[in-house]
């Protein structure tokens, strides 16, 4: 069994990805990986991994609310994008595009495994607290907990609003549906979680 | 551009101060393992079929040539004609002067009431032949 890490990943690190320059540095680094994996360059996954396989894993584990699926997710991502190595060249925005990838992928997982319909999602660490020192921190568990109350899609519109910092239009190239509809999942799931935090149903 | 669209409520932020959690270290060895054997391994070579159902300009190309299938056998197809009408000549039609001498191959002698029987005379149809007077019953003698 795969056993999430239990080290939150760093927040900050190129936390902004659109217009910034992490977000710069990380679209130069997409791009220098997938046309050096174009070339057949086997060292270019290492940095391609580095450079996001915790977001691909984070995405994963809030769509597919299993750790063990989560990692099946990002293998196949990688198992993808070699075979795709050939486009890789024509990909104009990387990190979109890998993140839609993953999130296909996840749904293809979800969809797979007979996990889900089994076990409940209320033990899935889908938070770990980064900030332990914050004044009032807020508990990771408890948030997880409600969390895996709400609608995957709601929890994706989240986790790509929130973690990655992309716009609705962009979520929602990413997701497959119009941007409007990428916002009112967002403001539906922030809205509940909010609702749940305060102790209302 | 749709920041705008953003603006949930005013309390704090439900998250602020959370992560979620970074990809198992295990992980990085099982997925650089398997990505490195898929970039090494030769590629499979593929039928024309599988080529033709994966490739995105040839299955542009057969939706392009179906339609414009479809749109030539619109074009082409009779227009003149009206709706549910057969495309073969109805019997009850008067037949018209071009198709005079189709209508007199087409005619069946046998079936023409005034047509004289072959070395014979012609036969009345309103009068039924009657059996020899030696064959009628004895009753019906007068």
């Amino acid at each position: 069994m795969t056993v999430p890490n239990a080290e939150p990943r760093a927040a900050g690190i190129e936390g902004s990805r659109e217009g910034t320059a992490a977000g710069t540095g990380l679209r130069e680094t997409l791009e220098k990986a997938f046309s050096a994996l174009s070339a057949g360059h086997p060292d270019a996954l290492e940095a391609l991994y580095d450079a996001t396989a915790d977001r691909i894993y984070g995405l994963a584990l809030w769509r597919t609310g299993s750790a063990e699926d989560a990692s099946d997710v990002v293998q196949e991502v990688f198992l993808r994008i070699v075979e795709a190595r050939s486009r890789l060249g024509s990909v104009k925005e990387p990190f979109p595009w890998l993140l839609g990838l993953a999130h296909h992928v996840a749904i293809d997982v979800a969809r797979r495994s007979k996990r889900r319909a089994t076990v409940p999602l209320d033990g899935v660490p889908f938070l770990a607290a980064a900030e332990r020192d914050h004044g009032s921190p807020i508990d990771a568990a408890r948030v997880s907990r409600l969390l895996a109350r709400l609608p995957a899609a709601q929890r994706d519109a989240i986790y790509l609003r929130h973690f990655e910092e992309c716009t609705f239009a962009r979520i929602g190239r990413i997701t497959g549906v119009p941007a409007f509809t990428a916002a009112s999942r967002y403001r539906l799931g922030i809205g509940k979680l909010r609702r749940l935090l305060e102790g209302r149903p | 551009m749709t920041r705008e669209i953003d603006t949930a409520g005013t309390s704090p932020d439900p998250l602020e101060g959370l992560a979620p959690p970074g990809a198992p270290p295990e992980l990085r060895a099982r997925v650089l393992a398997a990505s490195r054997a898929a970039l090494l391994a030769e590629p499979e070579p593929r039928d024309r079929w599988t080529l033709l159902w994966t490739s995105r300009p040839l299955r542009l190309a057969w939706a392009a040539s179906f339609l414009l299938l479809i749109a030539g056998h619109a074009a082409l197809a009779p227009s003149g004609r009206p709706q549910g009408q057969a495309a073969t000549p109805s019997l009850s039609r008067p037949v018209s002067e071009a198709d005079a001498e189709l209508a007199a191959i087409g005619h069946l002698p046998r079936l023409d009431p005034d047509a004289r029987p072959l070395g014979g005379n012609p036969v009345r149809p309103s009068q039924p032949s009657l059996p020899p007077e030696s064959e009628q019953p004895e009753e019906n003698r007068t």
